[in-house]
């Protein structure tokens, strides 16, 4: 099967060149092709080939499409370039970078068959495949988690409200009231009602004869009721923090309130009977108003915590939004909108010290409030109370230096561990603060690495420092160091936008 | 008649389980303590003996250096670092590599029970090897007086 073109191919040695290369007949019987072609196709790899390349295309179809742009390049002056054809030998699929261009008679310019290079690249097209698989897969999870949380802070807020509802009807006024009110006096309250519990109780049984008592009462449930005044007087010792003095105080009364109702009628002296009930009934109400109110803190936490993590994970699949010119001012208010049910159920002051200081930054709106709505969130978290007579707070300090404008969130409280700082560790996605345990509820490990990516997409970046409220008074290598509250800053730079 | 004393090791008692000390601390059952994290209840373990000793799995270290860096090396994660597990395993076991210090020495498997969130099969091979009996699984939905039974079987298989 010699034909001029076949001697050109032999000439040219282009049987051994690396790569597959080929030249074919218009109807795609080889002319001539190399061993690279003849290993790819399962053909003899030495003697003539009497097969057709349009035998091996996988979808007939594809050949005449492929010609044509072969054609319309030539025209263009240029050739068919990685062009994946998919071919199939035998019982398998390979897929094959095509670059080809027609040869013409040079009298008649008549096509009279093409030459072409052929590469495989099944490893890497199936590697694309997986790869874009496997990428569609995550989209559709990212919208499916973003789904999920939503409807998860729908529930949050329909619980949030519910209890709203509730503890209005305890507490006998409006929630911002309420939740002015502060924990401390809170807690001496229950410890006072715990006390009136206990001395109606005793009243009550000092006040009535074993043989009455016993027609009213089992001994069993008598006794269930004295072994409880001894623990109702001494309720701040024995139990640590309100947060389990709430509940327990709660559940004891109802008991106390229940076993009371179990009473024979007109044995006893009604009237005790009843300030022991009414005293329980007070007690337990407070109990469960505090009760309430912690729960409804735990769940707007749980609800920011959520939306964080919800704008984290669907930041790249939400539509574009391009960069605007932004007053900081502006930002920083959203932020603090954002954050403001949060900071008032955990009772942290925000406060500004900003001085009606503004200016303009250029950036996506929805990231740098997501940004500065997670750094505020941290320092209303990990802030304790540092004055009886006072709220804890947090303060936001803005201004501009050597063209960057900063946002400063600086809180008294949890410490970052130098270690922490230095190597970077609060910056990686899903790192919890060696200390940031102390409020029992962990957060998303998200809020730094995102409002560090956020600076530095916005050519700015995040610094954080953190040391010892009192210097000194303890040295860093004694185990309570980080016991003591730390001032924590962290500072959000970005380059400020050109005046106009 | 003295009281049996008891120790709850748990870190979630101020939060999630806090509906379940009510009992123990109003119940005038038994003399009860807790600890939220392994150094504290380290203290608790040397300061006295307790009869019955309720231990979670998820722990966080507290100050103790060392534990902070066995907690450390599993990165700061409760999940993961299993301290509660090793806690165990230097009380009964006194191995040193976990802690150089050495335990105290009166407290023995039948005085302990594991309540946590892993399912039994996941540790039953670490209770077998400590010797450990009671187990209970949290879960949602558990009864105001779950660690009341806790301890009531636990007390009961030591008189056993």
């Amino acid at each position: 099967m010699d034909t001029p073109h076949s001697e050109i191919a032999r000439e040219s040695n282009i049987l051994d060149l690396p790569i597959g290369v080929y030249v074919v007949a218009p109807a795609g019987q080889f002319i001539a092709c190399n061993r690279p072609v003849r290993a790819m196709l399962d053909l003899p790899l030495e003697g003539d080939v009497r097969a057709s390349i349009a035998q091996f295309y996988a979808d007939p179809k594809t050949r005449g499409e492929l010609l044509r742009k072969a054609t319309e390049a030539e025209a263009r002056g240029a050739y068919l370039e990685k062009e994946i054809i998919a071919f199939r030998v035998g019982a398998r699929t390979i897929y094959v970078e095509d670059y080809c261009k027609p040869l013409r008679d040079p009298t008649t310019r008549e096509i009279i068959g093409y030459v072409g290079c052929l590469v495989d690249v099944t490893a890497e097209h199936e590697a694309d495949k997986r790869e874009s698989k496997l990428q569609k897969r995550v989209e559709e999870l990212t919208f499916d988690i973003g789904r999920i949380l939503h409807a998860n802070t729908g529930t949050l807020l329909m619980a949030q409200q519910t209890l709203d509802g509730v503890a209005e009807a305890l507490g006998q006024r409006a929630l911002n009231e309420l939740n002015a009110i502060p924990l401390e006096e809170m807690d001496e309250q229950l410890i006072k009602e715990a006390t009136v519990l206990a001395n109606a109780m005793e009243k009550f049984l000092q006040s009535t004869e074993p043989e009455r008592r016993c027609k009213a009462l089992s001994d069993a449930k008598w006794d269930a009721l004295t072994v409880k005044i001894a623990p109702l007087r001494q309720v701040r010792d024995l139990i640590p923090g309100l947060e389990m003095r709430a509940p327990a105080l709660r559940a004891t009364a109802h008991q106390i309130a229940t076993i009371c109702q179990e009473m024979a009628p007109g044995v006893l002296p009604r009237e005790l009977v009843r300030d022991v009930l009414r005293a329980a009934a007070q007690l337990q109400n407070s109990a469960c108003l505090v009760d309430v109110l912690m729960t409804r803190t735990a769940i707007i936490q749980m609800d920011s915590t959520l939306r964080s993590l919800r704008d984290f994970i669907t930041a790249d699949v939400r539509t574009y939004e391009p960069k605007k010119r932004l007053s900081v001012r502006q930002l920083t208010n959203q932020a603090i909108t954002h954050i403001a049910e949060f900071a008032r159920s955990s009772r942290v002051d925000i406060v500004r010290r900003d001085r009606d200081f503004d200016t303009h930054v250029e950036g996506i709106e929805r990231d740098l409030v997501r940004a500065l709505s997670n750094l505020l969130h941290n320092a209303i978290k990990y802030s304790w109370q540092r004055d009886r007579a006072k709220a804890p707070w947090v303060t936001i300090r803005t201004y501009a230096r050597e063209g960057m404008v900063c946002i400063e969130f600086e809180n008294w409280g949890v410490p970052i561990a130098q270690e922490e700082i230095e190597q970077g560790l609060i910056f990686q996605l899903g790192y919890r603060g060696k200390w940031s345990k102390d409020r029992g509820r962990l957060g998303t490990g998200i809020g730094l690495t995102d409002a560090k990516r956020t600076a530095q997409t916005h050519y700015g970046d995040l610094r954080v420092a953190s040391r010892p409220s009192n210097p000194g008074w303890i040295r860093p290598d004694d185990p309570n160091y980080y016991n003591q509250p730390f001032v924590t800053t962290v500072t959000f730079c970005i380059p400020e936008a050109v005046r106009r | 008649m003295k009281k049996p004393s008891v120790l709850w090791i748990e870190d979630s008692a101020r939060f999630e389980l806090r509906n379940l000390v009510a009992q123990l601390f109003f119940g005038d059952k038994y003399e009860f303590s807790l600890a939220e994290d392994v150094t504290s209840a380290i203290d608790h373990l040397r300061a006295r003996e307790f009869d019955a000793v309720i231990v979670d799995i998820r722990l966080p270290p507290g100050i103790d250096p060392d534990w902070h860096r066995l907690y450390q090396q599993t990165g700061f994660d409760r999940v993961h670092a299993q301290l509660g597990l090793k806690l165990l395993r230097w009380l009964l076991t006194r191995d040193n590599s976990i802690h150089p210090a050495a335990p105290p020495d009166w407290i023995k498997p039948h005085q302990i029970a594991v309540f946590t969130v892993e399912s039994r099969g996941e540790i039953q091979q670490h209770l077998d090897e400590l010797g450990i009996t009671v187990f209970r699984q949290k879960s949602a939905g558990l009864r105001d007086t779950v660690l009341f039974e806790l301890i009531d079987e636990l007390l009961a298989r030591a008189i056993e």
